[in-house]
């Protein structure tokens, strides 16, 4: 019992710190993203060409992750699928968006994403993930936190 | 102004909900191969959106320097961005995952800082220590209910 909990702890650390690297690449594409779009560079067509070298990557590292889950396809197509669409409708209004604002205007909205992830925990997830007071403290410490970086600049 | 404001609240609802979507679909299937698929309808559905909106010719006649940026960012955004973010919701779930991903704008005060020589002014130090604050309660909540 004491190990199982033991793992369930250092699981979700492991998890924490691949979060953090995440976020960490995500703002560093999100800054050189904001120095190459301009007029003949649309946020659609650098949203297009980063996720086609970022699936050449990601299969390159990774193409043994398509086989193996046989049995694990059908229930997840609508989620995956849903999923694509829902980042591409992401990552095309956020590289469009800064068509028009500066980096340092947009990023602080898009910080607020974990208030939208909490909402549609609730719709989804209920029953799988909980939201616990402190973990809802702390995504709005940080969303604030980015406001307030976002209000300085 | 006023659309760019509209486009990245759209963004942000839209990443919020994709958030959600990928940790259902992790549920049976590999981080990995949730990643691959959703990156292949994403690409699709960017291009066709894209030809709709710019036509054609954005897409060709670019220098080798914005196709190296691009791809720079694809391995940022995808490898150690997503590839990451996908496991990192598979054991740490949504509910704190998120956050993390969202106090990105501390690591562009660092870069600014350190690499920028930029010298914050105390609006944005005190927007990074409630970032810090807020990543802190978040690192300490380890309840979670996992299936």
């Amino acid at each position: 019992m004491r190990l199982a909990i033991e793992r369930n702890v250092s699981t979700v650390t492991s998890g924490i710190l691949l979060a953090a690297l995440a976020s960490a690449s995500f703002s560093s594409a999100g800054f050189i993203a904001s120095q190459l779009i301009d007029e003949t560079r649309p946020g659609v067509v650098l949203a297009f060409y980063e996720g086609a070298f970022g699936l050449l990557f990601v299969l390159g590292v990774n193409a043994r992750a398509l086989t193996g889950t046989k049995s694990g396809w059908r229930p997840a197509m609508p989620w995956v699928i849903g999923s694509g669409l829902v980042f591409a409708v992401a990552i095309g209004t956020f590289y469009t968006a800064l068509e028009r604002l500066p980096f340092s205007t947009a990023a602080p909205i898009v910080g607020a994403v974990p208030l939208a992830s909490y909402t549609f925990v609730l719709l989804l997830l209920r029953g799988q993930e909980r939201i616990t007071p402190r973990a809802l403290l702390g995504a709005v410490l940080v969303v604030g936190g980015v406001g307030l970086v976002g209000v300085s600049a | 102004m006023a659309l760019g404001v509209a486009l990245a609240l759209i963004a942000t609802v839209a990443f919020g909900a994709g958030d959600v979507l990928a940790r259902k679909a992790i549920n049976t299937l590999s981080p990995g191969a949730v990643l691959i698929v959703t990156v292949s309808a994403s690409i699709v559905a960017v291009g066709v959106i894209g030809v709709v909106i710019v036509g054609f010719e954005p897409y060709f006649n670019q220098s080798a320097k914005f196709y190296g940026l691009t791809a720079l960012m694809g391995l940022l955004a995808y490898v150690s961005g997503n590839l990451f973010y996908f496991h990192a919701l598979k054991r740490a779930g949504v509910t704190l995952a998120a956050p993390l991903i969202g106090a990105g704008p501390l690591f562009a005060i660092l870069l600014a800082v350190v690499i920028g020589g930029e010298r914050p002014n105390g609006m944005t130090l005190l927007g990074a220590f409630v970032i810090v604050l807020g990543v802190v309660v978040l690192v300490s909540e380890r309840r979670r209910v996992t299936r």
